[in-house]
């Protein structure tokens, strides 16, 4: 599988095209939003993960949004966990809002998970140990 | 009437191998199964511990001497100033002291844990020269093996409680308390609660000058109270104080110490700090020591802090429990609900309670009965900003 993660920014006036459907159904890409905010009146955002079988599709897909008039833009950096370096204190989830950090409450290590992260980057800031930094990971093949 | 325990009771019963030692996590849940006089009867010793940011920390280091010798003036560690007003070749490295070359990146206490790893340290010194000591320049590399003495002796350390920090403002704060969103969005706290040393024996009974601790992985000693020692900090009706309170001054031998338990920090926006692992082993004397170590989350109680305004006294919002705090959100006074995050590691902090228990149980630790207890009664003076008093005239 090829994955890849975009932000989409469009215009009211295409918030009636039915695009999600067509990425799937026309390039056959899977698509899991992680933080959408559509109205019909103001300009659309959407952050998603998008994963094919072959690298083309994604291509093509990305295509056809560029074609529609949306701007997309790839989010291919990353969150990098270096948990030798963590010491588990929890600051960083305390700047997390997406609750992609997150403390085990049975433990108290940290949990990290990579699909809820917008790469706001402020975990990093909250890390006094250099365990987070932001790295490309592009492709999961 | 319940029959009460010594110290040497305790050591001998660790000599022998008879000794019953809990985590303060374990003894609340004994206490709570089997009541206060059984505890008393069965439970030797309860250990407490702590891993947090701990800036007042550093070490006495001893370079020898070179040949021909030099005493000392300027000594930078990997560029870091170490302070050397001292004895030819003796200096202190502070552990908030930042590179001259690279700042908050790397500090006082980046030296002291690239020591800990065995890791050369570059040293550069200069001196006025004199006549029994010629060398005006030295430029060389040294380890923790090569020095004489090396020994951490940090004034304040294991705060008795601290605060909870928020941000009432509009906009982003960079505290040593971390990040703090505006407009209440997030708060941090710092203390392992129910697990902390000094709120496991809040009046000092125990722990005092002179005990023998765990100290970033070695044994230590509590060689005085702790800088900004504040015993008559507003106390719970147990007892217990609801702010930062007591403190500890320790030291032990850096050459003993791992860097599991003495890790640098790098705090964002703010400076260079050390976190420091202590565990402090409580014997259980009498029935008061039982009641003491048998406190939970939900009984430790602590002041929340707007760290906005940057004032010596800061406008506080209430008092939420270490229960509130662990479960991710408080509510304070004013309604507003917050998302909470811890500061110090509670995963360590039990790490080391564990450690500790199996030193004792192993016969490798024995207990220090303190040579002179903390104060209860020392005041804690602000400074005052004032002209040359009239004293003279």
């Amino acid at each position: 599988m090829y994955s890849r993660r975009v932000k989409l920014v469009y215009q009211p006036n295409i918030v009636g095209e039915p695009i999600i459907y067509n990425l799937i159904k026309k390039f056959d890409i899977e698509i899991n939003i992680i933080q959408a905010k559509i109205s019909p009146v103001e300009e659309g955002k959407l952050v998603m993960d998008m994963k094919a079988e072959e690298i083309n599709y994604l291509e093509k897909g990305i295509n056809y949004l560029l074609k529609e008039g949306i701007v997309v833009k790839t989010l291919d950096k990353s969150i990098v966990y270096r948990e030798e370096d963590c010491v588990f204190c929890g600051a960083c989830t305390g700047l997390c809002k997406t609750g992609a950090l997150k403390m085990d409450q049975e433990n108290w290590e940290l949990i990290v998970d990579h699909t809820s992260c917008l790469l706001c980057g402020m975990c990093i800031n909250a890390c006094a140990f250099n365990a987070l930094s932001l790295g490309v990971n592009g492709r999961d093949k | 009437m319940s029959k009460e325990k010594s110290f040497a009771e305790i050591n001998k019963k660790i000599e022998k191998g008879e000794v019953l030692v809990l985590t303060a996590e374990e003894m609340s849940d004994f206490v709570d199964e089997y009541g206060e006089d059984t505890a008393l009867e069965e439970v030797d010793v309860v250990t407490t511990a702590t891993f947090g940011a701990m800036c007042s920390s550093g070490a006495f280091l001893n370079f020898g001497h070179s040949d021909p010798p030099i005493r000392m003036g300027r000594v930078y560690l990997n560029d870091v100033l170490a302070y050397s007003g001292l004895a030819a070749v003796d200096a202190y490295i502070g552990a908030t002291e930042e590179s001259e070359s690279l700042g908050a990146q790397y500090g006082g206490a980046h030296v002291i844990e690239d020591l800990i790893s065995g890791k050369e340290v570059h040293l550069s010194a200069s001196s006025k020269g004199t006549d029994c000591y010629p060398r005006k320049e030295i430029d060389t590399y040294i380890t923790l093996e090569d020095l004489n003495q090396a020994y951490l002796f940090n004034p304040r350390n294991c705060y008795q409680n601290y605060w909870v920090a928020v941000n009432s403002s509009e906009k982003i704060i960079y505290t040593y308390m971390g990040p703090l969103y505006g407009n209440y969005e997030n708060a941090s706290y710092s203390s392992a609660g129910q697990l902390s040393p000094l709120l496991n024996d809040p009046y000092y009974r125990t722990i005092g000058i002179g005990s023998r601790i765990f100290l970033g992985g070695a044994q230590g000693y509590i060689a005085w109270e702790g800088t900004q020692h504040n015993p008559l900090r507003k106390r719970g009706e147990n007892g217990i104080p609801v702010g930062g309170a007591g403190t500890l001054a320790v030291i032990g031998d850096l050459k003993e110490m791992s860097k599991e338990y003495i890790r640098a920090a790098s705090v964002t926006n703010y400076g260079v700090s050390m976190y420091v692992g202590i565990g402090i082993p409580i014997p259980i004397l009498n029935k008061e020591m039982v009641r003491y170590t048998a406190v939970r989350d939900k009984d430790l109680y602590v002041t929340v802090v707007d760290y906005s305004a940057g004032l010596r006294d800061n406008p506080t919002l209430g008092m939420v429990s270490y229960q509130e705090l662990r479960s991710g959100k408080i509510v304070l006074e004013n309604g507003r609900e917050v998302s909470t995050a811890p500061l110090s590691s509670l995963n360590k902090a039990r790490k080391i309670a564990a450690e500790l228990k199996d030193w004792i149980k192993r016969g490798e630790f024995f207990l220090e009965e303190p040579v002179q207890n903390l104060s209860q009664n020392r005041k804690f003076n602000p400074l005052e900003i004032r002209k040359e008093a009239d004293a003279y005239v």
